[in-house]
């Protein structure tokens, strides 16, 4: 067989070809039946192949029905398949044919879950809300929010894209003309399929619009402000509010906020950090930023009280202050599971932190009671997508320090795999940094991280 | 026509379409480009040839359901194609009618290639025959799979077509094998 035409024919059933290629293949087949008896051919191989794979897949032997006699059928392996075989399948028949069909046909599927872990829900678009969600469910079109820092979920397009969701966030997932994700906040991760060159995948955040012809990119999303890392092939992002527009390269990223105006910067993703200290102010993606200015507005309440200032001039001050200061702590606020707080792992733009074998985590904060308090982090691989979550859990007795305040160093073998798949990684090390999470399951407790630090231990 | 449970031709429609549903289904693969177009157009065949099904008139040939169900079948590929074909590549309708012609005028030798095919690849080692089937599982991309596996996705294409061949000059062997025989 022509190497040419085989490879063409079989990117069409692989689901691989690319506009160009197809309509060679389609101009080919139309003209030749020599190709066509070849195709019919190379495509009775796969499907024969896909066949097997689903009946060995589930576990049983398929039915395929060869001959029958009154009491039992052969089947293309010669097996004996009972009556009660045929009965099922004439049950299903009847289903399908008395008007119930479209209860279990549903909406076309665009896709399903193919790993998922923790706490999340899923609204279909026709308004149904999931909970129970399970590997392998197909999905049509929906919504799918993850509620607690734990979780995560990958959705496999049937087209075999893969987007992986990590940490609270929320995603609409569509396909009529293209495939469309809305990622309203969070954390996405997406390996995505050459895509048809007239409808790439478009990817929309609250500050920043994405068209994807396929490729692996990871995009973190706050309210106001995306971060776009484009680990191979090329992502075209247009900022929401100006409409500026640039291509985002392999191994390059870029950061939107609602509000900036300056021209957008491509930065080359190249520096390896192990060493990192947190910027609270600005990496707090769950909890709340304390100033530390307790006794600055104490002062100038007083000075308000004496008639020293008007209250106005007294806010201003503050608020000038406030913005000044970078020194204070993040407070854990509600989350669905108890009292929580997320930082990002954003060293400099551009830059990678890497855990080592010798990473240490130093962590300050303070704790109101003795619960226990869980801290996990979120990690990728490097250059490439979501490689899982870890965790560990520290009881009171394992925490330095006196009246509620803690210092902890935690190495990074100290952390376990959240959970053992084949698809993600089972040791930190290695791994870059994408976010850190501390959770007390009490919501009454309240809690204050001050300092954040990976250090590497002296050998 | 009537419910499925009260009709009296429904144990007939049953019996013809669970035979050559596997026929219906491989032509239908070999017009579209997924699995997941072919389940969508195989749900509307079922419904659709049972609600035809006393149109059909058979000439007693053994394949006379076969050929018929494949008429609907490339009607339905047609249909789905309409809805489909502004955001995916699928074949043009043209092709579409020419492969159908085509598939239908050598049902006997498709089935037969199946038996090969089947033969064929128990002959594989082991770990070869789970690696091509893996791929062609479902929803598992070979990027997927090439990802577990820590390969590039190229390499691993290269090795699953390879495969491919393999299997397809056995199955011709044995098809050539069994044209002597019967010669």
């Amino acid at each position: 067989m022509n190497d040419e035409l085989k490879s063409l024919i079989r990117a069409y059933a692989d689901g691989t070809i690319d506009e160009s290629q197809f309509q060679k293949l389609d101009n080919i087949l139309k003209s030749d039946s020599d190709t066509r008896q070849v195709y019919l051919h190379e495509l009775n191989l796969i499907s024969a192949l896909e066949d097997i794979a689903i009946a060995e897949g589930a576990g049983v032997t398929q039915p395929s029905i060869v001959t029958t006699d009154q009491n039992k059928t052969t089947t293309r392996f010669g097996k004996a398949t009972s009556r009660w075989q045929l009965v099922a399948t004439a049950v299903v028949l009847a289903l399908m044919i008395s008007g119930v069909s479209w209860m279990l046909r549903g909406p076309k599927t665009i896709g399903s879950l193919s790993e998922l872990h923790g706490s999340m829900r899923w609204t279909g678009n026709n308004g149904e809300v999931v909970r129970d969600l399970a590997v392998g469910e197909r999905l049509s079109g929906g919504t799918i929010e993850l509620l607690t820092a734990d979780s995560w979920v990958v959705f496999r397009f049937n087209d075999g894209s893969t987007v992986t969701l990590s940490g609270e966030s929320e995603l609409t997932i569509s396909e009529q003309n293209r495939k469309e994700l809305h990622l309203r906040r969070g954390s996405l991760f997406a390996e995505v399929m050459p895509q048809p060159k007239h409808s790439p995948m478009a990817v929309l955040t609250p500050s920043a619009n994405l068209e994807v012809l396929g490729t692996q990119f990871n995009l973190q999303t706050e309210e106001a402000k995306s971060r776009l890392r484009v680990n191979e092939g090329l992502v075209s992002l247009q900022r929401v509010p100006d409409g500026e527009v640039i291509d985002v390269t392999a191994s390059h990223e870029v950061i939107t906020e609602l509000g900036d105006t300056s021209k957008l910067q491509l930065v080359p993703v190249v520096t390896e950090a192990e060493t990192w200290r947190s910027n609270l102010k600005s990496d707090v993606v769950h909890g709340k930023w304390i100033p530390k200015l307790w006794s600055l507005g104490q002062r100038l309440k007083d000075a308000v009280a004496q008639g020293e200032m008007t209250e106005t001039d007294a806010i201003a001050a503050y608020k000038k202050a406030a913005n000044l200061s970078d020194e204070g702590g993040v407070w854990a606020t509600p989350s669905s599971v108890g009292t929580l707080v997320v930082l990002s792992a954003s060293p400099s733009p551009g830059a990678k932190l890497q855990l080592g074998p010798r990473s240490v985590f130093r962590i300050r904060g303070r704790i109101t009671s003795t619960a226990d308090l869980e801290i996990g982090v979120s990690l990728v691989r490097p250059g490439s997508g979501f490689a899982g979550k870890f965790s560990t859990t520290l009881r009171d007795d394992q925490r330095q320090g006196d009246d509620g305040t803690f210092y902890i160093e935690l190495p990074v073998d100290a952390f376990r795999a959240l959970k053992s798949t084949t698809t993600f990684d089972k040791t930190a090390v290695g791994l870059e940094l994408a976010d850190i999470w501390f959770l007390v399951r009490d919501a009454n407790t309240k809690l204050e991280i001050i300092n954040v630090e990976l250090i590497e231990a002296e050998q | 026509m009537s419910e499925a449970g009260e009709n009296p031709d429904y144990e007939q429609f049953v019996r013809l379409f669970a035979k050559h549903e596997r026929g219906v289904r491989g032509l239908v693969r070999s017009l579209l480009p997924s699995l997941q177009d072919v389940d969508d157009v195989m749900q509307d065949v079922g419904l659709v040839c049972w609600r035809k099904f006393q149109e059909f008139k058979t000439d007693e040939s053994p394949d006379a359901f076969f050929r018929w169900a494949c008429v609907v079948a490339r009607f339905e590929v047609l249909r789905h194609r309409r809805n489909c074909a502004r955001d995916r590549l699928i074949l043009s309708e043209e092709t579409i009618q020419l492969l159908s012609d085509d598939a239908g005028a050598r049902s006997q030798d498709l089935e037969a290639e199946r038996l090969a095919i089947e033969d064929c690849l128990e002959k594989l080692p082991f770990a070869e025959r789970r690696l091509l089937l893996s791929v062609h599982t479902r929803g598992d991309s070979i990027a997927q799979i090439a990802k577990q596996l820590g390969q590039s996705v190229r390499r691993l294409y290269s090795k699953v077509n390879a495969l491919r061949d393999i299997l397809g000059d056995c199955v011709r062997g044995r098809l050539a094998e069994a044209e002597e025989q019967y010669e």
